[in-house]
């Protein structure tokens, strides 16, 4: 379970703790696309003070804005010498502003769509397992249970099906499960908690039915809530990506295709920073024959978010961010851009066609399934 | 010039969104509160009004030199004040908009242009970081001189105009005046000049008061390894005494924390580092060869001291940038001041600021300074909240002013708070070359005013109001209600906050 949300004197302490010595801005991406100090993380400690304190206005929308137009990313955690947790006192003024009802129109929809379709695609929930054509049967007795996520299950099917590839070949059984709701991830960024309560529930009541032993994810999204902000269970949560690392240890998947491409490898920030995991992909994608692994120049805790979470909310914002990632990539001479999250990979896709630059952008697990 | 009270005309806003784009302007509140501020952020805000300061009025962005010229001519034909911002990452105000105008904050210009290894020169932007620029020579197989230890802010533009007189690399490579080749500055009236290594040098530490640097060309060295060291010595005059041995060995990097810092160090976060009266930290760059000779040099100095593996060496170079920070959550606020002191006194005014801070959780570091100068960062935990404490605490930073005279040291900078101190550092002449100078490049007078050579109260008002706080505790006793009316009396008598931002 992931830890208690600071208290609002804890908070109070922590604003006054910001030395404003700026480092914060280093790999915000936020600040970086927007330039003024208002829409640094250092600025918005002042802000933020200056609302706790009761001399701004919970319904003003600059307010809102200055709560949600962050990543919650976390970089600025990484640099933070004073060791102040700004997307933890964010995502108690998210749950706040929601309260208050004080959400943007985006926002409001995405919740009243989750809410009612369990899903953030408005896609029928009835429909979760369509992509499988409706000739799935369970193994009896599966040890492993595939969180498929409303990413592969609506909209990018194909990572479904290379995991099944994959795991076929790696002679993996596993169960999906027709009741499996959204992890709730886009609510709780909305600061909609009891909504996310809601989800979670329905989530870990499925997982004790099927009594499973492992719940894995190829997206990065729900491996970062089933692991970090679900309550600890008697499974285990694994990205796709670290299990793919286990069974190539095991010698049960190996690849023999060979990819004789310069291929940049992206830290999500909810696989990477959040969840510590940077090394896994990265020997999964070497155990392909030929291919060439190279890396921005700032990579793993200190890589910078391509702006993902911020779709859903300033998408205009959101699709600005990744330029830069999309030029320094080709600068570096990549072929492929690749990242472990379906969020990374849709936003990459359009910060490509603004840079104006070619560069191949494909999800990890796809990629990786085309080797086999 | 602007008066109190005024805003930025609204003209004047469409003029500048004309130049960098409606995107790159802000008259947003919450831009100009947060511009109004910088490192020096725990200064309460009526003690910010204590100085007369009107603050930002408008925030520009703009993108490049040609951009900043148009600003400047702008400005210059106009009489709006300019205040030039890189990171704000400088403790001594020097980014405070204290005659309102326009900020002018350069980290958009955030493009390294060329890399040289040929000819071992690096050219930047103004607003690029320092880590960023360090990180790349490093990869490349150089380093860079003289670079600041907040590194992951402070830009290029900020440390050269500061002065760059302390921090990683001066031990070996002097300050960083000696290493820039050549920069774009753009001057008052929007001329863009080139400089050479002569004229370069007028503007490392005008501090924004002679125009405005957009582009720095910087001397890179080869890298051909380095060697990490961190000793615990007891007792502190011995730790002196080793401290000035190794420096005269011009190491990379040498930085010590008291046992003060460092408990507070340990106790912010869990850590349990052994705590010595100096925990030395060092590195050397030189080849194999060199470095095995280095070791034994090092290893005979520090001989009989708690040495640290190599791991836990490497461990506090990779947070150089955020050591000193580390335990400010213990405060939360820190009153602190910066000031230069020779080697020699370094042992005689730690002893001093032991007595000076008696009664307070305090602690010191230092980072080497120039021609073998050592810069010494005392931060002694406050609580802004508690006004009567805060207030208290300014007392010192005029003691450590004192004290720093009486060691042959000086302030470190003058920016608004040390402003006070131009006397001690320069003679007379000296200061009135430098108005001159000023009112040389800047005859309208739109550069960071009020700043440097433009302090605008009078000395006999500081020694007044140095008086008055030194009778604060006995005042204190008093009670809530007189300690809050202070600041408001203090500004009547000319308070001047001095030195009290924090490293």
């Amino acid at each position: 379970m992931s830890t208690a949300p600071p208290t609002k004197e804890q908070m109070i302490h922590d604003l006054y703790t910001c030395a404003s010595c700026g480092y914060c801005r280093f790999a915000c991406p936020i600040n970086k696309e927007l330039g003024f100090e208002s829409k640094s993380v250092r600025g918005k400690l002042l802000i933020f003070r200056k609302l706790l304190e009761g001399k701004l206005d919970w319904s003003d929308e600059k307010v809102r804005d200055a709560v949600f137009q962050c990543a919650q990313c976390e970089a600025c955690k990484v640099m933070c010498p004073t060791g102040i947790d700004f997307v933890a006192i964010n995502q108690v003024l998210r749950e706040e502003l929601a309260r208050r009802g004080n959400l943007l129109d985006m926002q409001k929809m995405v919740t009243d769509i989750i809410v009612e379709k369990k899903n953030p695609y408005n896609e029928p929930w009835e429909d979760r397992t369509s992509w499988t054509g409706g000739k799935w049967e369970n193994p009896p007795n599966a040890e492993y249970l595939y969180f498929v996520s409303c990413t592969a299950a609506y909209s990018v099917n194909r990572i479904a099906k290379s995991v099944v590839k994959i795991c076929k070949a790696a002679g993996i059984e596993f169960a999906i499960s027709g009741k499996e709701v959204c992890c709730g991830n886009p609510l709780l960024r909305i600061g909609q908690r009891e909504k996310f309560d809601e989800l979670l529930e329905g989530n870990v009541k499925m997982f004790k039915e099927l009594g499973v032993k492992t719940v894995f994810t190829a997206c990065a999204g729900c491996y970062k809530t089933l692991s970090r902000d679900y309550p600890k269970g008697d499974y285990e949560v694994l990205h796709f990506a670290v299990l793919m690392d286990r069974l190539i240890k095991e010698g049960k998947l190996s690849f023999t295709k060979p990819l004789p491409k310069k291929v940049i490898y992206f830290d999500g920030c909810d696989i990477g920073r959040h969840c510590g995991i940077y090394e896994e992909p990265r020997r999964v994608l070497r155990a392909i024959p030929e291919i060439e692994l190279i890396e921005f120049d700032y990579n793993r805790e200190e890589a910078m978010c391509c702006g993902g979470p911020l779709v859903g909310s300033f998408p205009e914002l959101a699709t600005d961010i990744p330029v830069r990632h999309v030029n320094e990539a080709v600068e570096k001479g990549a072929d492929v851009l690749t990242a472990a999250c379906g969020a990374c990979m849709i936003n990459f896709k359009e910060g490509s066609k603004k840079a104006g630059k070619k560069l191949k952008i494909e999800d990890f697990t796809m990629l990786v399934a085309k080797q086999l | 010039m602007l008066k109190v009270g005024t805003v930025l005309a609204q003209r004047h806003v469409e003029a500048l969104k004309e130049i960098v784009g409606e995107k790159f302007v802000s008259t947003d509140e919450f831009d100009l509160l947060c511009y109004s501020r910088d490192l020096a952020s725990s200064i309460p805000d009526d003690l910010l009004k204590s100085y007369g300061m009107i603050g930002a009025e408008a925030v520009v962005l703009p993108s490049d030199a040609e951009q900043i010229s148009k600003i400047l001519a702008y400005a210059n034909r106009h009489d709006i004040p300019i205040t030039t911002r890189g990171a704000g990452s400088w403790a001594l105000g020097g980014t405070l908009p204290m005659e309102g105008g326009i900020v002018v904050d350069t980290t958009k210009l955030d493009k390294i242009l060329e890399f040289n290894a040929q000819d071992e020169y690096i050219r930047v932007e103004a607003g690029v970081e320092w880590k960023r620029v360090v990180d790349l020579a490093e990869k490349r197989g150089f380093v860079m001189g003289a670079n600041p230890s907040s590194g992951a802010s402070a830009t290029i533009g900020g440390y050269i105009a500061t002065g760059g007189g302390a921090g990683i690399g001066l031990a070996e490579y002097g300050s960083v005046g000696n290493q820039v080749v050549s920069l774009r500055v753009v001057l008052a009236d929007g001329r863009i000049i080139e400089t050479d290594p002569w004229s370069s040098h007028y503007f490392v530490g005008n501090e924004g008061t002679l125009g405005i640097i957009t582009e720095a060309v910087l001397k890179v060295f080869p890298f051909p390894g380095r060697k990490h060291y961190m000793f615990g010595v007891d007792p502190m005059a011995k730790g002196v005494e080793l401290l000035k041995k190794v420096s005269a060995m011009h190491p990379y990097y040498v930085s010590f924390l008291d046992r003060g810092l460092l408990s507070m160090i340990n106790e912010a976060k869990g850590h349990h580092t052994r705590e010595s009266d100096l925990t030395i930290s060092i590195a050397f760059n030189g080849t194999q060869k060199m470095l095995e000779k280095i070791d034994k040099q090092v290893e005979e100095i520090f001989e009989g001291c708690h040495k640290f593996s190599g791991e836990e060496a490497k461990e506090e170079w990779k947070e150089r940038y955020r050591i000193g920070l580390a335990f400010k959550k213990l405060g939360p606020s820190l009153m602190a001041q910066d000031f230069r002191v020779p080697l020699s006194s370094v042992k005689e005014t730690l002893q001093e600021l032991a007595s000076i801070c008696k009664g307070d959780r305090w602690g010191a570091e230092s980072l080497a300074g120039e021609n073998g100068s050592v810069i010494l960062a005392v931060m002694i935990l406050a609580d802004e909240r508690d006004k009567t404490d805060y207030i208290r605490k300014f007392a010192y930073a005029g003691d450590m002013g004192a004290l720093a005279k009486k060691m042959n040291g000086a302030p470190f900078g003058l920016g608004l708070h040390n402003a006070i101190h131009l006397q001690d550092l320069y003679e007379p002449r000296a200061i009135e070359t430098l108005r001159k100078i000023r009112k040389h490049f800047d005859p309208v007078n739109i550069l960071n005013p009020s700043k440097t050579t433009q302090a605008r109260i009078p000395q006999m008002f500081i020694n007044l109001s140095m008086m008055f706080m030194r009778g604060i505790p006995e005042v204190v006793g008093l009670g809530l209600k007189v300690a809050a009316a202070l600041p408001s009396e203090l500004t009547r008598f000319g308070l001047k906050i001095i030195g009290s931002g924090i490293k």
